[in-house]
């Protein structure tokens, strides 16, 4: 009985020490949030005045990915980089929007700016 | 004054980042890239060689300041069509014939002449037709129209 409440107690010290240092700041709930409201339109078909909601979510999705990748990402030139890409699908092809966001944020992260 | 300074400068080079990345994507999508999609032209190195070349030409930029107002020397229908009359067809394709010379081009276009065939393309919105071009040319690139 002791062993194995050494065991548990182990593995329990084991995951508390790996995921300590997962937290979510307000940005990025909001970012969670925005994402999950666009899958419920997505799904209910729900149309939004001047934007294709699968384009915005493909781009949110990419934004979460970039959170991902860059441990030590700046949040807001991130979200700038998002919200100019949601703004260009007004104006351009989504396959040119895509090229747009990835090379902004090379360029940012070149340029120090994330 | 220096945190001032230091928001300045990152906020430039985010719109520097900003400015280089709509103006090579603008690149990528005429020159390297099909009709908006990741498909990548065959005649990509012919066209950036081109590209460059005008680039590197003087009167590319002098062409802006030119008065474009002024009517260039021409001549007139009647005489235009004299000189191409003179001047024999070419078949590009069963069907459509050009000819040229220094002051004008004719494209003569004989519809019943013109042998089709029927290719299935796909349209911007990702459904499949079937449309028919001259045979013996490619057909647009996906997604154009």
């Amino acid at each position: 009985m002791d062993s194995q409440t050494d065991l548990s107690g182990q593995i329990l010290q084991q995951w508390t020490a790996t995921t300590a240092h997962f937290s979510l700041t307000k940005k990025e709930i909001f970012l969670l949030a925005a994402a999950l409201v666009l899958i419920v339109l997505l799904v209910g078909q729900v149309p939004v005045p001047y934007f294709n909601v699968s384009h915005i979510l493909l781009l949110t999705l990419f934004t979460f990915l970039g959170k991902g990748f860059f441990p030590a990402t700046k949040d807001t030139p991130l979200y700038f980089a998002l919200i100019s890409g949601v703004l260009m699908t007004l104006y351009y092809p989504i396959f040119q929007v895509l090229l747009i966001y990835f090379l902004l944020i090379g360029f940012m992260k070149v340029l120090k700016v994330l | 004054m220096n945190i001032f300074f230091s928001k300045i400068h990152l906020i430039t080079k985010g719109l520097v980042a900003f400015v280089a990345a709509v103006m090579i994507s603008g690149f990528l999508v005429d020159d390297v890239f099909l009709g908006y999609t990741p498909t990548v032209r065959t005649d990509v190195a012919d066209r950036i060689v081109t590209r460059s070349i005008a680039a590197a030409n003087i009167d590319t930029y002098l062409s802006y300041f030119q008065d474009k107002s002024k009517p260039r020397p021409s001549l007139d229908g009647q005489t235009l069509i004299q000189r191409l009359a003179e001047i024999p067809s070419q078949q590009i394709v069963p069907g459509v014939y050009a000819k040229e010379s220094d002051e004008g081009s004719l494209t003569e276009i004989k519809y019943y002449e013109i042998r089709w065939k029927e290719v299935p393309y796909r349209r911007t919105g990702g459904s499949i037709e079937t449309i028919r071009i001259p045979e013996g040319t490619e057909p647009p690139p996906p997604g154009l129209f």
